[in-house]
């Protein structure tokens, strides 16, 4: 269970960091891929997945600031079931909901 | 693709023209029709869909897939698709009066890279990843590694509206 001493205390500053240089070179390197197969198999966003679960409240506050392909590693670093946008077929939507399970869970 | 250290730092339309499609710089060729969007991809615009992204992924929210068809990203599985929305394949790129066409590109590797909607003057219509969607005078002008080039090419009567089904 994700729980909110994971927002302060998990990440040392370089993990930070590195979550930061992977996210803007996935972004970047797959910003015209309309496949989102191709865009969670880049390199860089299959790294950040491989961080595990105390990245959560960074992929959350980077998707607080801008809509982005983050919901493929949430689903999957989440306990099973636990995806709060399961079966919503929208960006939006499935922002939205994560964002309010985020702020829920008291990692954003 | 090499991208230059201020890729970040450039607007869409100039990561369009300078870095992703050189042929269009200087608005040549094309007009941008939207503001940057990930709400929907290529393949939804070719269907005239722009409130989601269709996509095969099972695992996540936030994409669409049309319920019937194999879950897979191949031209097989989006020829499905196409022909439950009344498209038929055909063999020619050229403007045909009361048809509505689409291409999709292939890439390398054989798979589809990006899909085009043609337009009632003959021009054709884009959604370039997350970038802007576009309106092109050719086909040519989008064959890129990621997208590869125009291929299999399908059409169906114009409609006024197009209608999402499924």
């Amino acid at each position: 269970m994700l729980t909110s001493k994971r927002k302060s205390s998990a990440l040392t500053k370089q993990q930070v960091e590195l979550f930061k240089k992977l996210t803007a070179e996935w972004k970047r390197e797959t910003e015209i891929v309309g496949n989102l197969s191709k865009i969670v198999m880049h390199p860089s966003y299959q790294r950040i997945l491989a961080m595990g679960p105390d990245v959560v409240p960074l992929i959350l506050e980077d998707l607080a600031k801008a809509p982005a392909h983050w919901f493929w590693a949430l689903h999957n670093l989440v306990p099973q079931g636990e995806d709060p946008a399961e079966g919503l077929t929208t960006i939006s939507k499935a922002r939205h909901a994560w964002l309010e399970w985020g702020k829920r869970e008291g990692l954003i | 693709m090499t991208l230059p250290d201020n890729y970040d730092q450039l607007t869409s339309i100039e990561k369009i023209e300078n870095i992703h499609f050189p042929v269009l710089k200087g608005g040549k060729g094309y007009r941008d029709t939207s503001e940057p969007t990930i709400e929907y991809n290529c393949l939804a615009w070719a269907l005239g869909i722009n409130w989601t992204r269709y996509d095969p992924e099972p695992r996540c929210a936030g994409y669409y897939w049309f319920p019937g068809v194999e879950r897979e990203w191949t031209i097989n599985a989006i020829r499905k698709i196409f022909e439950k929305h009344n498209y038929a394949e055909c063999d020619s790129y050229d403007l045909e009066e009361g048809f509505e066409k689409v291409v999709f590109y292939v890439d390398s590797t054989g798979a589809p890279g990006h899909f085009a909607r043609q337009l009632p003057d003959g021009r054709w219509t884009s959604k370039l990843g997350d970038l802007n969607d576009i309106e092109h005078d050719t086909l040519e002008s989008l064959i890129c590694d990621e997208y590869g080039k125009p291929g299999p090419i399908f059409k169906r009567e114009r409609q006024s509206r197009v209608i999402p089904i499924g």
